[in-house]
């Protein structure tokens, strides 16, 4: 339709059903031989849906908006600050536990390789470092009828430098590349821990189990 | 650090973290100060991530609204499944439906907020309290046919909103 349309306006009433009877009808009628005014209602449909989830609050006249508080971009610039520091600390550091590490993931690597190439349930497998850090870990991986359960055994350098409260994260990522994380532990220096957890993915969807620091770097992964 | 990596920082705060704020917290019950460690997340993320600041603003938002989403699901899942919680039964299920709800609700109502008073007013009257035309006009003051127009412009403008949140499929 060339020049002025008089529906052009009439999408949005449409889509949102507040036309009246008569207007409505006409509208409808004229969808069917006008183009633009189709696409344009199209385009409104999935708004139209969304706002049916809406709370009626967020249509006040005051709708609150939040800001964060000053404190956010000093505490992200801090956080970057020391995260460049850390991570020069993490490669100087673990020069030195590289060596270790190593001899430890290769022995388990060897292990699982050797006795079960096939990997079935409830064996731990190695898990393979990603950066060079100070902890080392294997997965037990076993179907169950309500998905997967995965135990980790982590072992931590005693000698290390770890940042106080430092934190890690245990993360599946299934084969359409999606992670989630399953939970997080406190790391324990110099000590052993299994970590029990579980996912509703089942196995087979599982791409790979990652472990992370809080701040979402891979330090170990395996590929499953 | 390096003057341009502040800088770069200032830039992404000042340009997406209240339109950021405002989403997550209304995914974490109000909770500013859990809402805001999201947001500083989310943004380091994004610093980590050269490839999403070489984005146009738009796109760039949208990718920051996805990673917030999934570090807020993320916390919710892993409380769901911590060692003590595992049980015969999937857990996960459920968070999943409650979590897209819960999504779907505080992505429109971040999106209703941000509209300008105008616009929030004429979609109050006609579709929120299911006013007619000619009533919502005398409702706002203003001529039947304002009120029709004024609800295109404000539904386009909600589109655009929420396309940059990247909310629509
Ligand atoms: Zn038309």
């Amino acid at each position: 339709m060339t020049g002025e349309d008089r529906f052009a306006h009439l999408d949005a009433a449409y889509v949102l059903g507040t036309l009246d009877t008569d207007e409505r009808r006409e509208f409808a009628a004229h969808l069917s031989e006008c183009d633009d005014c189709a696409a344009s209602v199209a385009s409104l449909e999935e708004v139209g849906r969304l706002l049916g989830s809406a709370s009626p609050e967020a249509f006040a006249d005051d709708a609150i908006q939040y800001e964060p508080s000053d404190l956010l971009l000093p505490r992200l610039l801090s956080a970057v600050r020391e995260q460049r520091r850390r991570r020069r600390w993490l490669v100087s550091g673990a020069a030195v536990l590289a060596a270790a590490c190593l001899v430890l993931v290769t022995t388990l690597l060897v292990r699982t390789t050797n006795s079960t190439p096939s990997s079935p349930a409830g064996h731990p497998l190695a898990m393979t470092a990603v950066v060079d850090s100070p902890v080392s870990a294997s997965a037990e991986v076993t179907a169950v009828s309500w998905g997967t359960k995965i135990t980790l055994h982590c072992s931590y350098e005693s000698s290390f430098d770890y940042p106080p409260g430092a934190t890690y994260d245990l993360v599946v990522t299934d084969r359409q590349g999606s992670s989630q994380t399953l939970g997080s532990w406190q790391v324990t220096p110099g000590k052993q821990i299994s970590y029990p957890s579980g996912t509703a993915l089942t196995k087979d969807q599982i791409a790979s189990i990652s472990i992370t620091t809080g701040s979402g770097t891979a330090l170990l992964r395996l590929k499953l | 650090m390096p003057v341009g990596e502040a800088e770069l920082l200032r830039a992404l705060h000042d340009e997406h973290a209240a339109a950021l704020q405002n989403f997550v917290v209304r995914l974490t019950n109000g909770d500013r100060a859990r809402a805001e460690d999201v947001v500083q997340e989310t943004l380091l993320r994004a610093w980590k991530n050269p490839k999403v600041l070489d984005q146009s603003a738009g796109s760039a938002r949208a990718w920051l609204f996805t990673v917030a989403r999934r570090i807020v699901i993320d916390d919710w899942r892993a409380r769901r499944s911590r060692p003590e919680v595992i049980t015969a039964e999937p857990p996960e299920q459920r968070v999943d439906d409650l979590a897209s709800r819960v999504v779907d609700r505080a992505l429109i109502d971040t999106a209703v907020a941000a509209l300008s008073a105008e616009h929030r007013a004429v979609l109050r009257e006609t579709y929120l309290r299911g006013a007619s035309v000619s009533q919502a006009a005398q409702a706002l003051g203003i001529p039947p046919g304002t009120v029709k127009s004024r609800t295109h412009y404000a539904l386009h403008a909600l589109r655009a909103t929420l396309e940059q949140m990247g909310a629509l499929s």
